[in-house]
This record gives structure tokens, C-alpha cells and sequence, in this order.
């Protein structure tokens, strides 16, 4: 089995209104796949749907060789699915510690290694631990959020636009720590930023009006032009 | 004008014809004042539905206007001996005044701040009318209200008239440009003010006639039971307009009078059953709460597009915002 | 003095009264964003299982047990198969909470009927303490001491379990609880038991103060909103200041112009509305 994840002609509607159409695609075990696309092309809404806070009404979804597309939210984090969903959502009521201690699963692996891991990783994280999220900046935010979601042993995280809103500086350094989690973790990520989406991922999936309409790989995506701008505009 | 559009007129106009005849056909008094009574509830439950049913604001101290409406005309027409005119003035005055208060305060923050805020203004004037016994006369309340007219089969014909007008009225207002305006408010307020409406002018003007309506229907029932007390000010005729309208169909104006004619039947055949008729409404309101969410009006509505066959997209669980 | 010293505890004991009655109301909406009508009538309740305990077995303790335990269970049962059941269309659970309160106000009626029982409080807590030149009655100084105590344990459970952490979390960001592997679901009919938990033990200390009769709820749901509106929506922190702040208030507005007790609530929640939306220590934010 080489796809952590597959999604099968999966629709999905927000209320009364249909937004996704037919995603089709594969997450390859280890590195990470990129969404692309225009925004409110159903990139966002691609994920929420996979880690089950919106119900498909067609379409199926694979974890790992199993069926979970009629899974609820929790069940998917419980199966290691982490979520940096786009607005970061960490706890601000809550301390940074207590965000991670939060989310640590019982199934999520040795709570202490891990928090070494995450705290190498992300030295702000370990300034702050006591305090309050609420204080932290924009960048310091997600990166909370990503520590999130590696406090467990996670198959597959979902990121949702990390640079969004971050200045320059900080979208380097994002783009370093993310290469570096990809060697450890499957990354399925949503990215408008083209230096981030290509310094981090290996392979590319288009989104457009709620379909899937192009994928290719990294080699494809940086020698030919034409994709470029038929599909991003450049 | 379309045949369908016609068809629509057919049923009002006939339900008032038929209401009009009536009294000459029975000359049974019990008869007449039941259906002074719907009248009177359905003017109640037409306001009602005109906030809950077009702006999706749910009022839990709708009884406030009822019961003001109510007392004033009692207050200055028993005690101050005013003329009916004036007092009428002053009903219209008072409602215009509390009705705008509570949207001031509340149309500029969530709908939730309006639930709370006339809850408690209708709580306070109900425990007010209990305690300030010089005005209100407590529990006692305030007998000897002259009616409006004094034959009961006049005075019923009048309600019928009034009942109609209003029905007319509330039905070109959610039909009018403005009307509009308030569907988009229930569906999106947010978008309709990024589209350039303002949102609060036509928020505030819903809530004030229908704060009006409810202080007319108010008189009209004082008028006819002659005496004013405090349980017209109190939340369980709040719950009964509520009742009325979620009972026959949220946003249809006549789901309000499908609802009155129900509840009034209901509470006739009950009362002599059982003095706890209230448990049995508040039962039934849960029941329809949980399991026909839109009414009786809902269950003909969804019968029609089963019909049609056409195609529903699933629902979904709704996400708090 | 005199009226300082009368001021000060009479104030702080219906401060807490009105703390042990919003607390669970404030709890259950933050969390789920439901706006529960029902709780005065839980409050209600709470008093007649008290009562009902007193009666029978005479213990004071068992007493305010009862009425927690009694209203907990009943919470259960109405977050299972009432609020549940609307999957979260807030409209609807405001209509349904607001119905309920009739359902239980005539149950309680038909089982009771309408006069006000009396319960006596055990003998350590009759008569009353000398404070300077005046007499305080010690259930009073009970009722102080309780809701204190019940803050410091709701404050030690939202800060330091588990189940505080996630409804913290939860509070803040409700879809954000369900995508790091918690059932929310199940978080939400604790907290709602736990809510009405509260409402049933306010009731049960209420009971030897003011007795029990049908319609304690709908006279206290009003001060129940107000303090959620004064406090902050869901602050929980908020609602103990808010009804310091309200307790007082009606408290010494009713010492000097009885009739305007309840208006003054209403002004200071209008105003509050008016100028400070979010409630006066934050809470959620209202746009």
C-alpha cells in the first residue's frame, strides 16, 4: 500500500450549496502533496472533508487501505490524521502546554518523545510553554499549530495555507521546518504561496471549482510553462 | 397576474366571507366570541410570524406589547376616562417607544442579545403589573373596560375586518422590495449588508410594526374580555403567539392563523378536561420543535415537492458558527 | 454602619444565589452555544427534590445532594433526547428550551400544587451571628460560603482536569475540539449535567431561604440572563463578577426603593448591551 490517502469522485455541499464536485486523488506515503488552485475552488473544504467536519454525499475516502468516509472528526484524528486547519485554531484560552497536552492521544505515541521532538523543532514553543496562546504571535500561532498536530505519531497531516498572512522572513523559516517534517510524516497541503507549494512538495494536484483537473509532479510543474499558466495565472 | 396567483386570494377571501356570515347563520354567543377570540390570537400570531417567520428573530417578551396595549387601554380609558382615540394614541405611542428601545439596544449585536433582552423586559412588566397595585390593580387587574363596540356580533365583525387588513398589510410588506430585503436578512444577514442594505433600518422597522400589531391585538382582546391582568403580560401567552406560529408554519402569515384556529379549538376542548392545559401545549410545541420543524404549513409544503419530485440536496449537520 | 455591615452580607448572600444560578446557565452556553430558558425552571426543581429529600430522610446534607443529582440526571436526559436531537440549530433550542419551561412549571403544579413548602435548615445553621451592632442570620453566611466553595471547585475543574481543558478548548473553538480526536458529543452532555447539576444544587441551598414553589423559575431565569449578558456569554470567571455586581446592586436598590429592585438589573444589562456587547469580562464575541 503505498497511498496513506484516496479520495474517489468525493462531493460534498455546504448547507444547500454544492462545493465539491468530484476530487479525485492520492497521497503518497512520505513527503507531501500539494493542492493547488484559485481560492474557493474547494481546497479548503477538500480537507475539511477529509478529516470528516463536513460529510461527503458521494465519493469515498481511503485511510490507509480503510474505508472512513462516513467517519466523524474525532474518529479520523483517533485513526492519525492531524489538522492545520487555515485560521490555525489553537486554544488561546489555553497555555501552550496545555494545547499540546490536550491533543496528545493515548495512541499517539510516547507523549514525552514527542514533545522533545516538537520543542527541537520549534524553540518559541519551549519559551512560551506556560503561557497563554492568546499572547503568541501570527507566526509563533502556527507553529503551535503545527506542533499540534506532531504531538501525536500521525500518518497523514492536513495543513491548511501556513503562510497565509505571515511575513517573508517567517514563510522561510516555515518552509525549512516543514521540509524537514516531511521526511518523518506525510504532508497533504494546501498552499497559494508557489515558493512554499514548490520548496516543500513533491507532487501536485489542481483544484478547480470543486474538481480535480490536472496532476503532475514537481519536475512537470517547474519546466512547463504552459501548466503554470493555464492553471495558476502566472 | 397568474391562475396560481389568483387561487392564492381565493382561500382568504373566502375564509372571510365565511367568517363575516357566520354569526347570522348561528345565533349561539359561545360561537361568536370563539371566533372573536381566534381573531384576536391570529392578529397576535400574525405579528409574531411577521419577526420569527421573515427575520429569523425569535421574541420571548412578545406578550409585552399584547398586555401594554391591553393595560393603556384600560388605564386611561376606566381610571383617566380619556376618549378611545386618545387612548388608541397612546397604545401606538407606547409601542413605537418600547419597540424601538429594544432594537436600538439590540439590532447592532447578535439576534441572542434580542431573545435575552425582551425575555427580561417581559418578565420585568409582568412582575410590575403584579406589584404596582395603584395602576395596574395587581392581580385583581383592571375592570370595566367599555368594548369597542358594544354588540358582540358588531364588535366581532369589526375584529374580522382588522384581522383582514392586518393580513393584507403584513402580506405587501413581506412582498414588497423591503420584504425582500428581510428573506435576504433571515438567509445571510451579513451578506445583505455587504450588498448595501442596511440591514439595522429594515430590522428595526419589522420589529416596530410588529410590536404595533401586537399592542392592537392587545386592545382588541381587552375590548372583548373587559378587564385587564397580568397574565396578558406574561411569558405563556409569549409561548402561545409562538406556539401558534411554529405550530402552522414559520414565515406564511397564515400558518399564524392555522395555529390560533388550532390552539383555540385545543384549549376549548381541553379546559374542561383538565385546568393544566398549558402542559399539554408545551408537549405539543416540543413534539412539533423536534419533529416537524416547519410546521403544519411545512407538512403541506413538503407534500407539494414530493410531488414535484424534485431533487433535495442532503442536509447537514449544521456547525456552530 | 449598621446599613453597611446589612449591606455587605445580604448583599453577598443573594450575589451568590444568583451565582449558583447562572453558573451552569453560563457554562451550557459557552460551551454549546445553547441559551437555556429552562434552567430557572431546573433552579425550580432543584428546590422540590430538595424538599422531597427533606422530607423523607430529614438530612440536610442528602438534601442538596438530591438536588443536584436530580437535575444532573434530568440534564442528561434533556441534552440526549431534546437538545440533541436539533443538531445544533440554536434557534430551534431556544424555542424548545423556552416551551420546556411551561412543561416543567405545570408539572410541577400538578404535583405539587401552587403554595410554597418550606423547608427548615438544620439546627446549626439557625438563629443568627452577631456582627457589630447587627444580627446576620447564619443561613446567609451558609449560602456566602457555598457559593465560594462552588467557585473554587468549578474554578480547580475548569483549570486543572481534562474535561476543563477541552471545554476551555471548547468554548473557543468548538470545530477544532472534534478535529484533535475528542467526541464532542460526549463532552457536551457532561457539561450540560453538569450545568443543570448547578442549577439543581442553587436550588436545594435556595430552599431553606425561600421555600419551594412553581414559579421560582420563571421569577429567576431574568436574573439568570442578566448576569450571562453582564458577565460575558460563556465566561465563567464573568459570571461570579457579574453576580457580585448584580447581587449588589438589587440588593441596595431594594433597600432603599423595594419597587425597582428588578428595573435596576434591566438598566445595567441594557446599558451593558448597549456599550460593552462582549459582557464586562469578555467571554465570546458577539460580532
Amino acid at each position: 500500500m503505498d497511498n496513506i490517502l484516496e479520495m474517489n469522485q468525493v462531493e460534498t455541499y455546504i448547507g444547500q450549496y454544492h462545493i465539491l464536485f468530484g476530487i479525485d486523488l492520492k497521497v503518497r506515503k512520505g513527503g507531501a502533496t500539494v493542492l493547488l488552485g484559485r481560492n474557493g475552488g474547494g481546497k479548503t473544504t477538500t480537507l475539511d472533508t477529509i478529516i470528516g467536519l463536513r460529510k461527503p454525499s458521494a465519493g469515498t475516502i481511503i485511510l490507509d487501505g480503510e474505508d472512513v468516509t462516513k467517519l466523524p472528526a474525532y474518529e479520523m484524528a483517533r485513526k492519525g490524521v492531524g489538522y492545520v486547519p487555515e485560521d490555525r485554531d489553537i486554544f488561546s484560552d489555553l497555555t501552550i502546554e496545555e494545547n499540546l497536552l490536550i491533543t496528545a492521544r493515548k495512541n499517539g505515541g510516547n507523549y514525552q518523545e514527542r514533545l522533545d521532538m516538537v520543542l527541537s523543532l520549534f524553540p518559541d514553543m519551549k519559551k512560551y510553554f506556560k503561557k497563554k496562546a492568546r499572547v503568541l504571535s501570527g507566526g509563533q500561532a502556527q507553529m503551535l499549530s503545527i506542533s499540534r498536530a506532531l504531538i501525536n505519531d500521525n500518518k497523514l497531516i492536513l495543513v491548511d495555507e501556513p503562510s497565509k498572512g505571515l511575513a517573508p522572513l517567517i514563510i522561510a523559516e516555515l518552509m525549512e521546518k516543514m521540509n524537514e517534517i516531511k521526511q518523518e510524516t506525510t504532508i497533504l497541503l494546501v498552499e497559494q504561496n508557489y515558493e512554499m507549494a514548490t520548496a516543500v512538495g513533491d507532487y501536485f494536484y489542481f483544484v478547480e471549482d470543486g474538481k480535480t483537473v490536472f496532476e503532475c509532479t514537481k519536475e512537470v510543474l517547474l519546466q512547463d510553462e504552459s501548466v503554470k499558466q493555464k492553471y495558476l495565472g502566472v | 397576474m397568474s391562475k396560481n396567483n389568483k387561487l392564492k386570494w381565493i382561500i382568504p377571501l373566502v375564509a372571510v366571507v365565511v367568517l363575516l356570515v357566520i354569526p347570522f347563520i348561528s345565533a349561539s354567543s359561545y360561537v361568536t366570541s370563539l371566533l372573536t377570540s381566534i381573531c384576536i390570537y391570529s392578529i397576535f400570531a400574525i405579528s409574531y410570524d411577521l419577526l420569527l417567520g421573515y427575520t429569523g428573530i425569535a421574541s420571548f417578551g412578545h406578550a409585552l406589547y399584547f398586555g401594554l396595549g391591553a393595560y393603556i387601554l384600560a388605564y386611561t380609558t376606566v381610571r383617566l376616562h380619556w376618549p378611545v382615540v386618545l387612548a388608541l394614541v397612546m397604545v401606538l405611542v407606547v409601542c413605537v417607544i418600547i419597540s424601538f428601545v429594544i432594537s436600538f439596544i439590540t439590532v447592532r449585536v447578535k439576534n441572542l442579545y434580542f431573545n435575552m433582552v425582551t425575555m427580561a423586559l417581559g418578565q420585568l412588566f409582568y412582575v410590575m403589573s403584579t406589584k404596582y397595585y395603584k395602576i395596574t390593580g395587581g392581580d385583581d387587574g383592571l375592570p370595566g373596560v367599555k368594548p369597542l363596540i358594544a354588540n358582540k356580533t358588531g364588535f366581532y365583525i369589526l375584529v374580522v375586518i382588522i384581522l383582514a387588513v392586518v393580513f393584507l398589510f403584513c402580506h405587501r410588506v413581506v412582498n414588497s422590495p423591503a420584504g425582500s430585503v428581510l428573506k435576504a436578512i433571515k438567509n445571510n444577514e451579513e451578506r445583505t449588508g455587504l450588498l448595501g442594505y442596511n440591514v439595522l433600518k429594515y430590522k428595526t422597522l419589522i420589529i416596530q410594526i410588529s410590536g404595533i400589531i401586537a399592542g392592537l391585538a392587545g386592545v382588541l382582546y381587552v375590548s372583548s374580555v373587559r378587564i385587564a391582568y397580568p397574565t396578558m403580560l406574561h411569558s405563556s401567552l409569549t409561548l402561545q403567539a409562538l406556539f401558534m406560529v411554529v405550530l402552522g408554519g414559520t414565515g406564511t402569515l397564515y400558518g399564524g392563523v392555522i395555529g390560533a384556529v388550532i390552539m383555540k379549538i385545543e384549549e376549548s376542548a381541553l379546559s374542561g378536561i383538565t385546568t393544566r392545559w398549558m402542559l399539554i401545549l408545551g408537549i405539543v410545541f416540543i413534539v412539533v420543535i423536534l419533529f416537524f420543524p416547519s410546521g403544519t404549513a411545512g407538512i403541506f409544503k413538503k407534500l407539494a415537492s414530493r410531488k414535484k419530485k424534485t431533487e433535495q440536496p442532503p442536509a447537514l449537520p449544521e456547525t456552530k458558527p | 454602619m449598621n446599613t453597611v455591615i446589612q449591606i455587605v452580607f445580604y448583599g453577598l448572600s443573594l450575589s451568590m444565589l444568583f451565582f449558583l444560578l447562572s453558573s451552569g446557565f453560563s457554562l451550557i452556553f459557552g460551551l454549546m452555544g445553547v441559551l437555556n430558558f429552562s434552567h430557572g425552571s431546573m433552579f425550580m426543581w432543584g428546590c422540590y427534590f430538595a424538599y422531597l429529600a427533606y422530607v423523607y430522610t430529614g438530612n440536610f446534607w442528602l438534601m442538596l445532594i438530591a438536588g443536584a443529582v436530580g437535575i444532573g440526571v434530568m440534564g442528561l436526559l434533556m441534552e440526549k433526547f431534546l437538545i440533541r436531537p436539533l443538531k445544533g440549530n440554536h434557534t430551534n433550542q431556544i424555542l424548545l428550551t423556552f416551551g420546556l419551561i411551561y412543561v416543567l412549571d405545570e408539572l410541577a403544579k400538578i404535583a405539587f400544587g401552587t403554595r410554597a413548602y418550606l423547608v427548615s435548615a438544620p439546627e446549626w445553621l439557625q438563629g443568627s451571628i452577631t456582627v457589630g451592632p447587627e444580627n446576620i442570620p447564619k443561613y446567609r453566611i451558609f449560602m456566602i460560603i457555598a457559593g465560594i466553595v462552588i467557585f473554587i471547585v468549578m474554578t480547580l475543574l475548569l483549570q486543572k482536569t481534562k474535561l476543563g481543558l477541552i471545554i476551555r478548548a471548547g468554548i473557543d473553538k468548538p470545530r477544532m475540539v472534534q478535529a484533535i480526536g475528542i467526541d464532542v458529543q460526549k463532552v457536551f452532555l457532561v457539561t450540560f449535567a453538569l450545568g443543570c447539576a448547578l442549577a439543581g444544587l442553587g436550588g436545594a441551598i435556595a430552599v431553606p431561604f425561600m421555600g419551594a414553589y412553581p414559579s421560582i423559575g420563571t421569577e429567576q431565569i431574568f436574573n439568570a440572563v442578566a448576569v450571562v449578558v453582564v458577565g460575558g456569554m460563556g465566561s465563567f470567571l464573568g459570571s461570579f463578577y457579574a453576580s457580585l455586581i448584580l447581587g449588589f446592586a438589587q440588593y441596595i436598590v431594594s433597600y432603599f426603593f423595594p419597587e425597582l429592585a428588578m428595573a435596576s438589573t434591566l438598566i445595567i444589562m441594557l446599558v451593558v448591551i448597549l456599550f460593552k456587547p462582549n459582557g464586562l469580562f469578555g467571554g465570546k464575541k458577539s460580532e
